[in-house]
């Protein structure tokens, strides 16, 4: 109970936080927006001009319209922060309270969503109206709910890889190479530049089951179609495998690093 | 009022609260040569250095004592005070606080202390100081008027009841630091750690948090361990310091004491009505350096004495002439730290860099 009252006040407090900044948060929604809108209108003249796509522009319309809201409620930015925290010594202030540092983040990252969702809802409306006679949404229930489970478990996941990358900090000096190294693999094999079912076809079992497909795109294709019964279930079973491995691996890092945390400067 | 004072004479209580035995502390670090060849090199060959911080330190702070931890900088006073906290993992020896290992930081032991750093902020700068503070209660499971009161009685002491609804970022530094005390007392912890408290403060904001911590310790007893490069905090603070030095405690014991140790004579400067005769003045006063203050048309002497020739020098003084002024005079905490940290850099020319361990390596 504790731990919850601890959460609702750093959200009421990064909300307000966030709404100081509201200019910035429009912004950044727009190129969470912009993006998959141009990537979309690119798919749709190749596809005009004769090329051959392994999907419907059905699917290709409901992937890129929900694309921006699903990266967006996956998505978490707390390695760099995290890792300038340890570098600093700033996480002390952290380490002599009765409260983990990670509930700080786990409220600045829902909080953050919170706000971002409510700038971005009235911007996918749009483009989901413009693309409206291509866009495709299942009306089971069931579907949905698999969907919302999904998103978490990939949230997870992107948030516990996050703190596996800032806590290399308590070794490392600088951690901009993991950090560029993880953002080029997830553009890429994630599902945010390309669909994953655009990918050629000797990868697919490969792209199957790399980590990266469960931390965005995997969410995606219960919602857009596609997938088998069978398919739907085996990539339950890999996502949660991976969010296990994912959390687990942060536990121990975290474990490991706060044994040679410096806590400089202070 | 910061609730019922401590009835206690002494201020303290002989249980001790901190008990260091043996403990030490090396930080190991990766050395690079400058510029881009450097940068290669170390991709390939990576020096691994260790420096000892920190070496088999031993000592215990009762219940209610102000210790200041003095020495210069990297001398080991910081890490000491991390260690302390549960900020650090001590490499060797014991350490207990309040009967628990601070590295394991238990919420328990965590909810019965507070580290304030002059250097770091507790607060959120965003929004006002009040929603730290509710956080806080939150964190450490306050009751709503115990943590109404507490915040009350602290914001009156401190001055600050009008600034808890301002955002912290338009606060001025020594408005903020005066907050951060607050929110880290809140929860009434039972030892503070202060590391620089007063940095970068006014004079006017610095005697303030000075008095506001000798009162906390005075009426609620807050055992209190600080690090202060500013010799007036110590002496307004402090009833005992340990130097540290390379890593070692160099003294432990009252600032009188250190002050006896270092500087065994009083200066008596003592003013006449009419210039004096200066001939056989040596004669007269065996054992004291005196010296005439050239400034005053030979009216004013200036007397460094031997503390066992204090009474004699005294009784003396009068005979020579009419007395205008009189004053007797400790060398100041300040100088008397400088030359214990002089001796020291003089003994080990290495001061500022701690030996390395001979398990050094490179790899």
């Amino acid at each position: 109970m504790r731990v919850l009252r601890v959460l609702r006040r750093l959200i009421v407090i990064d909300v307000t936080r966030t709404l100081i900044y509201r200019g910035e948060f429009v912004v950044y929604m727009l190129g969470i927006v912009v993006g998959p809108a141009v990537a979309l209108l690119v798919w749709r003249a190749a596809a005009a001009s004769g090329a051959a796509l392994p999907v419907t522009m059905e699917y290709l319309v409901s992937y890129f319209v929900l694309l921006g809201v699903v990266n967006m409620l996956v998505s978490s930015w707390l390695a760099w922060w995290l890792a300038e925290m340890i570098r600093l010594g700033q996480l002390s202030t952290w380490l002599v309270r009765p409260a983990s540092v990670f509930i700080m983040l786990l409220a600045n990252n829902l909080s953050e969503k919170l706000v971002k969702a409510v700038i971005l809802a009235p911007m996918v409306g749009v483009l989901g109206w413009v693309f409206r006679d291509q866009l495709r949404l299942p009306a089971a229930p069931g579907l949905w709910a698999l969907f919302g489970l999904s998103v978490v478990l990939a949230a997870t996941i992107t948030f516990a890889v996050d703190v596996v990358l800032g806590a290399l900090a308590f070794w490392f000096d600088d951690i901009g190479g993991f950090f560029r190294l993880r953002l080029i693999a997830g553009a890429v094999l994630s599902g945010q530049m390309v669909p994953l079912a655009l990918f050629p076809e000797w990868t697919a079992g490969f792209i199957a089951v790399q980590p990266f497909r469960f931390m965005l795109s995997f969410p995606l294709e219960l919602l857009v179609g596609g997938l088998s019964a069978s398919e739907v279930a085996m990539g339950m079973v890999l996502q949660v495998g991976y969010t296990v491995a994912a959390v687990g691996g942060a536990v121990l890092i975290w474990r490991r690093g706060q044994r040679v945390y410096a806590a400089v400067g202070a | 009022m910061l609730g019922p004072a401590v009835n206690n004479s002494l201020n303290h209580d002989p249980t001790p609260v901190i008990e260091a035995a043996d403990l030490t502390k090396t930080y190991t670090f990766h050395r690079q040569e400058p510029g881009v060849l450097g940068a290669f090199r170390s991709l390939v060959r990576r020096r691994t250095e260790t420096r000892l911080a920190v070496d088999r330190i031993t000592f215990a702070v009762g219940a209610g004592e102000v210790v200041g931890l003095l020495g210069p900088n990297g001398a080991g006073k910081t890490t000491t005070l991390k260690m302390l906290a549960g900020l650090l993992y001590p490499t060797a020896g014991s350490l207990e606080v309040l009967g628990f290992t601070p590295h394991r930081r238990k919420a328990e032991y965590l909810r019965r202390i507070a580290l304030v750093m002059g250097q770091k902020t507790m607060l959120w700068w965003d929004v006002p100081t009040m929603d730290s503070l509710l956080l806080h209660k939150d964190m450490y499971d306050l009751d709503d008027a115990g943590f109404r009161a507490t915040v009350g009685e602290l914001a009156e002491l401190l001055d600050v009841t009008d600034l808890l609804r301002v955002q912290v970022r338009k606060l001025s530094l020594g408005e903020r630091m005066k907050c951060e005390l607050l929110a880290a007392l809140v929860h009434r912890p039972e030892v503070l750690f202060l590391d620089e408290p007063t940095i970068g403060l006014d004079v006017v904001a610095k005697a303030r948090v000075r008095a506001f911590l000798a009162d906390l310790n005075r009426l609620r007893g807050t055992t209190i361990v600080v690090t202060s490069h500013d010799m007036d905090d110590i002496e307004a603070l402090c009833s005992r310091v340990l130097i540290i030095d390379h890593g070692r405690i160099g003294f432990d014991g009252t600032l009188a004491a250190l002050v006896r140790e270092v500087q065994p004579h009083k200066t008596i400067v003592a003013t006449y009505a009419d210039p004096i005769a200066l001939d056989g003045l040596s004669d007269r006063f065996p054992d004291v350096a005196v010296t005439v203050d050239p400034a005053s048309d030979g009216r004013t002497l200036l007397l460094e004495t031997p503390r066992e020739r204090m009474s004699a020098t005294l009784e003396t003084l009068p005979r020579l002439g009419s007395l205008a002024d009189l004053t007797v005079r400790d060398a100041a905490v300040e100088e008397i730290i400088r030359q214990v940290f002089e001796r020291s850099a003089l003994a080990q020319p290495a001061l500022h860099a701690p030996p390395t361990l001979p398990g050094e390596t490179g790899s």
